[in-house]
């Protein structure tokens, strides 16, 4: 019982760590048609810079808002000098981002070393929660509520705001949308921006629970790419329920078949390629 | 002189060795009606894309009323009075008729502010919006999704939307392909019940819709401008009945 309960933990909060990464990579995707490897990037810089400003500051909130925040702007750099310049031409963008992975990928090595780092958690999220005879860490709990609130707050400007509008209908056709007057760079701008926050913020609440690594960026674009296959490009909901399955099949896989790690991953990722190309909710 | 609405001069489109449009000149008067004809691959869609701006000129000029726009991007001759619909039926499949016609009109009003605030939050784009889907009437309702309208619904609802500006230019790229003699019909009406003031310019093939909107038309073959002349003239052109009956066959 307490083995399944804490596995169920486990999948549900890697899967809501997985959705901060996925949903902005597949919204993203789907507004651009950007294939950005870098976007793991965004996580590694996130998850250390997050520890650079606790180590300075001791606050875990502002570490969280810095790492968001700069993320955020190297992301829109990133997009507005390299990736813009290879729009409509997928070996180029994927040959790009990832030049840019392995370049942030070393210089993270080279600023903050090769060793495994923890970020350290909140007091009040440390130990466990106890409830019917069961421990809860507590951070994890955490982890799964603030995803939750994610995936609320992302949807309801998805679907309720005029931003959101403009970007479902960008989705659709970013050519209409620029034809009938709306500044399209500039929503691509914002939208990798905020993407690329998302990413930066996982970034410090997966190192508090994970830690971060040299090769941590390559281990979530991974996972982040086979969420947003199975779930559909561009498609928030395919995201969530994308990021349930990846967590959970990882999460299961390593504690039944640790051998088989990487194999859970690929496997519903191979085989919804061959039943469904286009993914549980992306268009065809 | 006054300025013309369009005044295209002298543009080249280069795609890598193939040159879909060879130094056209296109001069159109305010509130003219010019129809675009020519075979397929003439360039008339391409000559189409670089004055909605979709495309850039390799060499040559666009002019919009006067004004330079060879450079700018679509949304800012948007913002300068042009609406376009394309070839293919463009609008935004996953949502309603209503909405699609909420973003046309938003995408031109000016507050830049309270891009988070909830959709329906601005009394008078609501109003405008309620204002165009009572003039269009869509028998299906405002609240149906694009994707369940049936084509000739889905082309006029592309045509509402262009309009729902009030541009000063007006692009239409073959507005009645697909559609039934009916629905062609319909679209012809509207078309020429647009104010007297809107510049139009039709990418059309069907000859009788062309002579039912235009009075001026120009004839482009192979990414060349042949000419431009009434009905009349270009009926009686040789050039045109060669391009499209083919040559002492």
């Amino acid at each position: 019982m307490a083995f399944y309960t804490i596995q169920i933990l486990n999948g549900l909060s890697l899967a809501m760590l997985l959705f901060l990464i996925a949903s902005g990579l597949s919204v993203i995707f789907g507004l651009m048609r950007i294939i950005n490897l870098a976007h793991g990037s965004f996580y590694l810089l996130g998850g250390y810079i997050g520890l650079s400003v606790l180590n300075q500051t001791g606050s875990f909130w502002l570490a969280i808002l810095v790492a968001a925040a700069l993320v955020a702007v190297i992301g829109m750099v990133l997009q507005r000098v390299l990736l813009e310049r290879v729009h409509g031409n997928e070996l180029g963008q994927v040959l790009m981002s990832f030049g840019v992975l392995l370049v942030i990928s070393d210089l993270a090595l080279w600023f903050w070393g090769g060793l495994p780092q923890t970020l350290d958690r909140p007091d009040f999220l440390d130990g466990a929660l106890r409830f019917a005879g069961l421990f809860f860490p507590k951070y994890r709990v955490a982890l799964i509520v603030c995803g939750f609130a994610v995936a609320l707050a992302i949807w309801l400007i998805i679907e309720r705001t005029r931003i959101g509008a403009v970007i479902r209908a960008g989705v659709d056709d970013a050519d209409m949308v620029r034809a009938i007057g709306f500044d399209i760079k500039m929503i691509f701008l914002l939208v990798f921006g905020a993407g690329a926050a998302l990413a930066g913020a996982a970034g410090v609440l997966g190192g508090a629970m994970l830690g971060i690594y040299p090769g941590a960026d390559f281990e979530v674009v991974l996972q982040a790419f086979a969420v947003v296959v199975i779930g559909g490009l561009g498609s928030l909901r395919g995201a969530f329920v994308g990021s349930l399955l990846i967590g959970f099949s990882d999460t299961i896989g390593k504690a039944l078949l640790p051998e088989f790690a990487m194999f859970t991953i690929f496997v519903p990722m191979v085989a919804m390629l061959v039943i469904r190309p286009e993914g549980l909710f992306g268009r065809a | 002189m006054s300025a013309q609405a369009v005044d295209v001069d002298n543009v080249v489109m280069q795609f890598g060795g193939l040159r879909a449009v060879d130094g056209v000149s296109l001069r159109v008067g305010v509130g003219e009606r010019r129809v675009l004809l020519g075979p397929n691959g003439a360039g008339k869609t391409t000559l189409f894309n670089m004055i909605g701006g979709q495309l850039q000129p390799t060499s040559g000029a666009v002019r919009l009323f006067g004004r330079d726009v060879s450079k700018q991007n679509p949304y800012r001759r948007a913002h300068d009075g042009l609406a376009r619909t394309f070839q293919i039926t463009s609008l935004f499949p996953d949502m309603t008729v209503g909405e699609n016609v909420h973003l046309a009109v938003r995408a031109l009003s000016t507050s830049r502010f309270g891009m988070i605030r909830p959709a329906g939050a601005y009394p008078r784009i609501a109003e405008r919006v309620a204002d165009i889907l009572a003039e269009w009437r869509f028998p299906a309702g405002a609240d149906t999704r694009v994707s369940n309208l049936s084509y000739g619904d889905q082309r006029k609802l592309e045509l509402a939307m262009a309009v729902a500006n009030r541009p000063r230019i007006l692009l239409l790229d073959e507005p009645t392909s697909g559609l039934s003699a009916t629905e062609t019909e319909s679209v012809v009406g509207l078309i020429k019940g647009l104010p007297e003031d809107v510049t139009v310019i039709v990418v059309e093939h069907d000859m009788d819709v062309a002579f039912a909107v235009a009075d001026l038309f120009t004839i482009l073959h192979n990414g060349r401008l042949v000419t431009t002349g009434t009905a009349a003239e270009v009926q009686a052109n040789e050039d045109i009945q060669r391009i499209y009956f083919g040559e002492g066959e």
